[in-house]
């Protein structure tokens, strides 16, 4: 919990302690962890005149502001702190966990504008973690809890989907009906041939009875049939429609939604998640709808024919149920390990076949393979544990039911020898039928619902990506603009991926049309960040990129993208032809020439016509057949087919070797010629054409001229180019 | 090579290594095998020194260091599970550990639950935090159990 407003909301034992001060609490921030770092809560208070940290209603630490130099996060394994520089030396005023990076970087950056101009900026409130309903933690802050999650809202939605399909719908509900009508005929033949045909000795009666029960099973097929059909078709259509839509979503998802997530869990919510829902839409829910319904109607007839009887078969209900549930619930956790067992059994068997050749080169194979048999036999213990478990209580739910349907024999057999029987042979043939199909079903419906647990967190899943936030396409506003000559301007641009954790701080610089920029600084410095911002992949937190003098968020994106051309440092192919790749996306919207010519002006010509299917080579999965350089100049083509205003190269060469570096950059300087172009390189040799360099580090600008300027300058890129001298000279010295 | 002498300032960590002096941090090289593994000492993110242990430093030095990894690891040891439970693929453990109870989740019990030397478990929960069970033998019964329900 955060604050700028006064003391309600801090507990009222530290309003006490801070009542003799005299002073505002302008802002305070609570943590999760005391000054000893157990589990409990700190706060770190800004009063008008000091700053405090507060642990178990004590004043830890105390300073006026002007003993405060800075402060700053330091990040932690766990967690995190804030360090003060006083006068005094260096303090550690508060400690926290992950939980609250995000609450205390927005602190320091609240408290270091208050320290600097005596008055707070605008800050933001972070949630907390936990669901306010059950106080549980939440996988993650922008989550639900799912605990919590309204399993009506849920089903609703999933019904929803079946709105296109309402007709084939009502027809199902139709159908299924009809099917339990005719199911609880048959039974009723049974006891009319027992009492009117074989007791009476009616036998002019039993071919009608019969005709009779053939007509009922033959239309009872017949509805099955049709149910099954119109089951199949409207599921695999609902999961159809729903692949479809998280396909197209993920398409226009923003970048930011993949952070935290691998594609692998993408992956399994397109597939696997609608598999369960398929599961359940085309199983568990005409189980659900037609047990139900027979349920209610096999109870009444059950009731019709005898009451007292009817009473007997209720009596192993609750232990049926009880059963079912006691089982699912040892059963339940045996599934979710033999799920967890199989995925990382795929993950190990991905592996395995990826790295076979660092396996083989270091003599690794037996290793390998005892590390799998470890995973197949525990793999192997849990399913045999698992079908245990569920043979024991298909066999028990039996004899349960078998108990019910003695008793039903015991008393019946009674009423009906008795000197006046109160039930016909017939009725209890009929009884003993409806009693199996009462019964039947009964078990399984806490399996059943369960399973409609399982597809329900499928569908939430699936709805959680379908809910999530897309990039802001194109805002009403949006302009085309007739032509763009690549003026490029940042604005005291901010960002970061994640809350609380600025990766960009505050960064302006201006790019002439046609000037070469050459962007440097250590890894993580944030130069690739400044590429996603200008190519929109991510919108900064504030401030603002300009194109032309335009806004780009105001610039429609397929424009805006269309005349960036990008050249990555590991460059993604798709399996299809060369020529395909060069021209992807636009078919036959490129004639073949114009694919020609992108590939000589990215050197790749040479190399392509040289094999035996040309342009029509396929490139296998991500151009596994082509060599990196290849690969390279290929995704140069792409970039540059459709002549671009804008390049930018991302570690463009630092993969491939020197020659082939030495032919890629050619192909780049004759293409850069009139446009404006953004490289960034470890390399510092690949900017030797750069007309300035902009050094960054740690999200700031450090620095910006040409390459002799920053040398005479002796800062952070002199010591990176002398650095790079060193490491070139060693790596002479040790190919000599 | 010289040991480095550490001492403190405040709360800063101090390295002498002959007559030079400058601020460090204290890591672990290997942290998942615990205190008892290498220590790295850092100035500015730049090594120092590389020691097989803390017992290599002086008897000071040796509590420093110690004070400085338990400040810089926020890592609380799991006495007790209290209770596991698993809604929606998400694995609740609601652990009692050394620096109090906290319930955490955790997704993936094969990327999230790492084995650690000699037969202790690492979390990592579902927003970075982490806690370890030294040792699954010394565990009680009943915690060994919750914990076999959800992995």
């Amino acid at each position: 919990m955060s604050s700028t407003d006064n003391t309600i909301s801090l507990p009222e034992s530290i309003r006490t302690l801070l009542s003799d001060r005299n002073s505002n609490v302008l802002f305070y921030q609570e943590s999760d962890l005391s000054a000893e770092h157990n589990f409990g809560s700190s706060f770190l208070i800004a009063l008008d005149n000091k700053i405090l940290t507060v642990t178990d209603q004590k004043i830890v630490q105390e300073y006026s502001l002007d003993e405060l130099l800075n402060l700053k996060n330091d990040e932690l394994t766990g967690g995190g702190r804030i360090t003060a520089n006083t006068r005094y030396g260096i303090r550690h005023l508060i400690y926290y966990s992950n939980l609250y990076v995000p609450h205390f970087s927005e602190a320091v950056r609240v408290l270091s504008h208050f320290l600097e101009n005596n008055r707070l900026p605008p800050h933001e409130n972070f949630k907390t973690g936990y669901c306010p309903k059950c106080n549980y933690p939440l996988p993650d802050r922008e989550s639900c809890c799912p605990r919590c999650i309204p399993k009506m809202k849920i089903l609703s939605r999933i019904l929803s989907l079946m709105k296109p399909y309402k007709i084939s719908v009502f027809l199902l509900s139709l159908v299924s009906a009809i099917g339990v009508a005719l199911q609880v005929l048959l039974p009723w033949f049974t006891k009319m041939i027992v009492d009117e045909v074989i007791n009476s000795n009616h036998t002019d009666k039993l071919f009608i009875y019969t005709s009779g029960m053939i007509a009922v099973g033959t239309l009872y097929f017949i509805a099955r049939l049709i149910n099954i059909r119109l089951t199949a078709l409207i599921s695999a259509r609902i999961v159809c429609d729903l692949r479809n839509t998280l396909h197209s979503v993920v398409q226009f998802l923003q970048l930011r939604f993949f952070n935290r997530r691998q594609p692998g869990e993408i992956t399994g919510r397109i597939m696997h998640d609608t598999g369960e829902l398929l599961q359940f839409l085309v199983e568990g829910m005409p189980f659900l709808l037609i047990n139900t319904f027979s349920f209610v109607v096999i109870s009444i007839l059950l009731f019709k024919i005898n009451w007292f009887l009817t009473l007997l078969v209720f009596i192993p209900v609750p232990l049926l149920v009880t059963g079912s549930a006691w089982f699912w619930r040892n059963l339940h956790p045996l599934f979710l390990r033999e799920g967890s067992l199989i995925g990382h059994m795929h993950s190990f068997l991905n592996e395995s076949f990826q790295g076979l050749r660092v396996v083989k080169a270091l003599s690794k194979e037996h290793h390998r393979i005892d590390q799998f048999i470890d995973i197949n036999r525990n793999l192997s213990e849990t399913q045999i544990k698992t079908q245990t478990i569920f043979g024991c209580f298909n066999e028990s739910m039996f004899f349960i039911m078998s108990c019910g349907v003695t008793l039903v024999w015991y008393y019946a057999a009674n009423m009906i020898t008795s000197i006046s029987p109160q039930m016909t042979l017939g009725d209890l043939f009929a009884f003993i039928g409806y009693v199996w199909l009462f019964y039947g079903p009964l078990q399984w419906f806490s399996v059943i619902l369960n399973w409609m647990t399982h597809a329900f967190s499928g569908a939430e899943r699936i709805f959680e990506i379908i809910d999530s936030s897309q990039e802001l396409r194109d805002p009403a506003d949006a302009v085309e603009l007739p032509s763009i000559n690549g003026d490029i301007e940042f604005n005291n641009i901010h960002f970061s991926y994640e809350r609380g954790k600025e990766t960009i701080k505050g960064i302006s610089f201006k790019i002439k049309a046609g000037e070469i920029i050459g962007l440097v600084g250590r890894s993580g410095a944030g130069k690739s960040t400044i590429i996603n911002l200008l190519t929109r992949f991510f919108d900064p937190d504030s401030g603002e990129i300009l194109i032309d003098n335009h806004a780009i968020s105001r610039i429609k994106l397929m424009q805006l993208r269309q005349s960036i051309g990008l050249v990555q440092q590991e460059p993604f192919l798709f399996n299809a032809t060369i020529a395909e790749n060069i021209a992807w996306g636009f078919g036959d919207q490129i004639a073949f020439r114009q694919i020609v010519e992108a590939a000589r002006a990215a050197n790749a010509h040479e190399f392509i016509i040289r094999k035996p299917d040309g342009y029509d080579t396929l490139v296998g999965d991500g151009g596994i057949t082509l060599s990196g350089g290849e690969r390279q100049r290929i995704a140069i083509a792409r970039a540059i087919i459709l002549n671009p205003p804008i390049l930018i190269l991302d570690e463009a060469t630092s993969s491939v070797d020197n020659k082939t570096e030495q032919q890629i950059q050619e192909a780049i300087h004759l293409f850069m010629k009139g446009r404006t172009t953004i490289a960034i390189a470890h390399r510092l040799s690949t900017l030797r054409c750069a007309d300035r360099l902009v050094v960054i580090d740690n999200g700031t600008i450090v620095e910006q001229g040409t390459h002799e300027e920053l040398i005479s300058r002796k800062g952070l890129y002199a010591e990176m180019a002398d650095s790079y001298t060193k490491a070139n000279n060693l790596q002479t010295i040790s190919w000599n | 090579m010289h040991k480095p002498v550490l001492f403190k300032k405040g709360d800063q960590l101090f390295a002498r290594v002959m007559e030079d002096e400058s601020p460090v941090t204290v890591v672990l090289a290997r942290f998942s095998m615990g205190f008892r593994s290498e220590i790295v000492i850092l100035h500015q993110e730049r090594e120092i020194a590389l020691l097989d242990g803390i017992h290599e430093l002086d008897e000071i030095s040796q509590k420093f260091a110690m004070e400085e990894l338990r400040n810089n690891y926020l890592i609380p040891r799991i006495r007790k599970i209290n209770k596991a439970e698993v809604y929606l693929g998400n694995r609740y453990i609601h652990a009692e550990t050394e620096s109090g109870k906290r319930c955490f989740i955790v997704k993936n019990p094969f990327v999230s639950i790492r084995h650690i030397d000699p037969d202790g478990l690492l979390f990592r929960d579902t927003i970075g935090n982490m806690y370890y069970i030294d040792s699954m033998a010394t565990m009680d019964k009943y915690s060994r159990k919750q914990l076999n329900k959800i992995q």
